[in-house]
């Protein structure tokens, strides 16, 4: 009975949540036809980000911060860059999904060893591996191209009259994943099976000795978050048209990481705060790129240290401010009943 | 004979850049992400001094004033990063490993801006070589060699044959019984903080005049020196040393016959195999 209760309100909370994306929905449709070409093209990054950071907070509900994260989306491109470009070019549609298969194969290999680890030595066993699967990008140069990459990376074939070869098409692909991928994994988060990942994570040893199988649940959001860092990678190629180990490298995971810190991995949409907020500062501060690590540094130090929980902690309360202020509004008398008494 | 010389070089490197983190995960309990960083800054001082005292002073000298320098300047760093991050951190060691991640960068740009971010190079400051036996040994490279032989001494009497050093170990082992027995977790803390940092600029000074010196040299070492302490057993000192020569030899005889581009991945998968089958290490404590 409790779980049918707790279905129908998770059900309810979803129905809110896509009504909320039917009523932004075109808005993000429009929204590219206001920009010009540079910021389209910044939508187009900032949309496949998101997919990628939706994948990571994923990930992190089973409490651990994998490091790997950017190397296996990067798995996702290499595959993509590599078929798309033969002398008989696969089809980018097949590679979309071979791509982020791949991506989830990797992960299922490496979850048996890091999964064994907890804390930091999960961190150090992603990075290590992470950094290992890139460096693998820049030896194995014969398939790779190496420190310069692959190159003429084609943009996908039409489909449904759908020309994806300018960025405003580009980006309703890149939309269409991300709506895709973020109602998924939202109701994932809402089911059952969401929230009992997040308890293994509170208390592995206690959900373990009521007989659940942490491991499975562990296992199942690493491998579930890498298959969606494989698709935005795919996207990431093809819209880039080219791509070389740096694409992949610490900083970016660093970026992915920031965000989930900055914005805050308790709500869905706290990292997606937190990406929009350090997409924002990497534009405005757009003519002095060197300082562009400095000022994330800076903000995830900032967070840590002053503003514990992140961006998406400062609004809930500044929300829950507001809705008191609202209410209490409701209750006081007008000023003239005041002035009449 | 040149393979065994190339294998004491490479692990040298490797126990000198691992054994300060070891030291600081042993004790701390945590990762100083800005490891690299420290250990970048002793390559940066014994290029800046090496360039100021040009003509001053013999580059031997120089090279042991930059020895000194390096490790008292990033020893003090370690202890400001203990009293601003470790410190107000405590029991929370997810949040302090993002902060000295977010840290790393900051320092990295610090000194992209300031120096730039080209590699740069000093002469080697003991220059010539030795024919030995069939063997080209660079004398800068038996200096690094000696001098990294004298710091692990050097480590090895303080942590087993002075009063702190014991205080050190016995933290490392057990913090609670250590607690009890009087000893000063903040004293312990800042003194391993200031050792483990001066060991990483110690190692960059060392590196530096055979490496070339960039600001990116930190985050290039750390995941390999991340892959030395998982497989020697984090926190343990004689692990990493153990892990820092096997993977010497292995890297060493796969670039030597020609499979240098498989040694990334294959010491990813010793790892992720010691990981399997060994999960506290060759040496470390099972927790």
């Amino acid at each position: 009975m409790i779980n049918r209760a707790a279905n129908r309100q998770a059900n309810r909370i979803f129905l809110r949540a896509c009504i909320g994306t039917g009523i932004a929905l075109p808005l993000l449709v429009a929204l590219p036809h206001a920009l010009s070409v540079y910021w389209q093209s910044v939508l187009v990054l900032f949309t496949i980000n998101a997919v990628s950071l939706m994948g990571y907070r994923l990930i992190t509900t089973m409490g651990g911060w994998s490091f790997a994260h950017i190397s296996t989306a990067g798995l996702g491109a290499y595959t993509t860059a590599i078929l798309t470009t033969l002398e008989t070019p696969w089809s980018f549609w097949a590679t979309f999904f071979l791509g982020a298969l791949i991506a989830g194969a990797f992960a299922m290999i490496i979850a048996y060893p890091v999964l064994r680890t907890r804390h930091y030595y999960f961190f150090l066993s992603t990075f290590a591996a992470g950094e290992a699967l890139r460096q693998c990008y820049v030896q194995f140069s014969g398939i790779t191209g190496g420190t310069y990459g692959i190159s003429f990376i084609p943009r996908p074939e039409p489909i449904l009259g759908m020309d994806f070869g300018n960025s405003v098409g580009f980006y309703y692909l890149a939309l269409a994943l991300a709506v895709v991928v973020g109602l998924l994994l939202y109701r994932f988060d809402l089911s059952r099976l969401g929230h009992t990942i997040k308890a293994v994570a509170a208390n592995e040893e206690l959900s373990e000795s009521i007989g659940i199988n942490t491991w499975a649940l562990r296992t199942l959001p690493f491998v579930m978050g890498s298959v969606v860092a494989g698709f935005s990678g795919v996207l990431y190629a093809n819209f880039n048209g080219l791509i070389n180990p740096l694409d992949f490298s610490a900083v970016l995971m660093f970026k992915l990481v920031a965000a989930a810190i900055v914005g805050g991995i308790t709500t869905f949409w706290g990292p997606l705060v937190g990406l929009l907020y350090l997409t924002a500062l990497e534009e405005v501060f757009r003519d002095f790129t060197q300082w562009i690590p400095l000022l994330w540094g800076v903000s995830v130090l900032g967070v840590i240290l002053l503003a514990e929980g992140g961006l998406e902690m400062v609004i809930i309360r500044l929300l829950r401010r507001a809705r008191r202020w609202w209410r209490s509004r409701g209750d006081r008398p007008p000023n003239g009943a005041r002035q009449r008494r | 004979m040149q393979i065994v010389a190339n294998i004491i070089f490479l692990s040298t490197f490797y126990v000198s850049f691992a054994v300060g983190l070891a030291l600081v995960f042993g004790v701390m309990r945590t990762i100083n992400f800005a490891h690299g960083e420290f250990y970048m800054f002793g390559g940066y001082a014994l290029w800046l001094l090496i360039n100021a005292f040009t003509g001053i002073l013999p580059p031997g000298a120089t090279f042991i004033v930059a020895l000194i320098v390096a490790a008292g300047v990033v020893g003090v760093m370690g202890i400001l990063v203990q009293l601003s991050i470790f410190h107000r951190l405590r029991e929370q060691p997810f949040s302090i490993f993002m902060a000295t991640l977010g840290l790393s960068y900051v320092l990295q740009v610090a000194v992209v801006k300031a120096i730039g971010p080209m590699g740069q190079s000093v002469p080697a400051p003991f220059p010539g070589f030795i024919l030995f036996e069939g063997m080209v040994l660079p004398i800068q490279r038996l200096v690094v060699f000696g001098f990294t032989v004298v710091m692990m001494g050097g480590l090895y009497l303080f942590l087993m044959h002075t009063d702190l050093g014991r205080a050190v170990r016995a933290t490392a082992q057990n913090r609670t019984g250590a607690m009890l027995q009087g000893i000063s977790m903040n004293h312990i803390a800042l003194t391993t903080m200031f050792v483990g940092s001066a060991l990483a600029a110690i190692s960059g000074v060392l590196m530096g005049s055979v490496l070339i010196i960039s600001p990116f040299m930190g985050g290039e070492a750390l995941w390999r020196a991340f892959i030395i302490i998982i497989v020697g057993g984090i926190g343990s000192l004689s692990g990493a040393v153990v892990a820092a020569f096997l993977f010497g030899i292995i890297d060493t005889l796969m670039t030597t016959f020609g499979a240098g581009k498989f040694a990334p991945m294959v010491d990813a998968i010793i790892m992720l195999l010691v990981l399997s089958f060994l999960p506290s290490g060759l040496l470390g404590a099972r927790e």
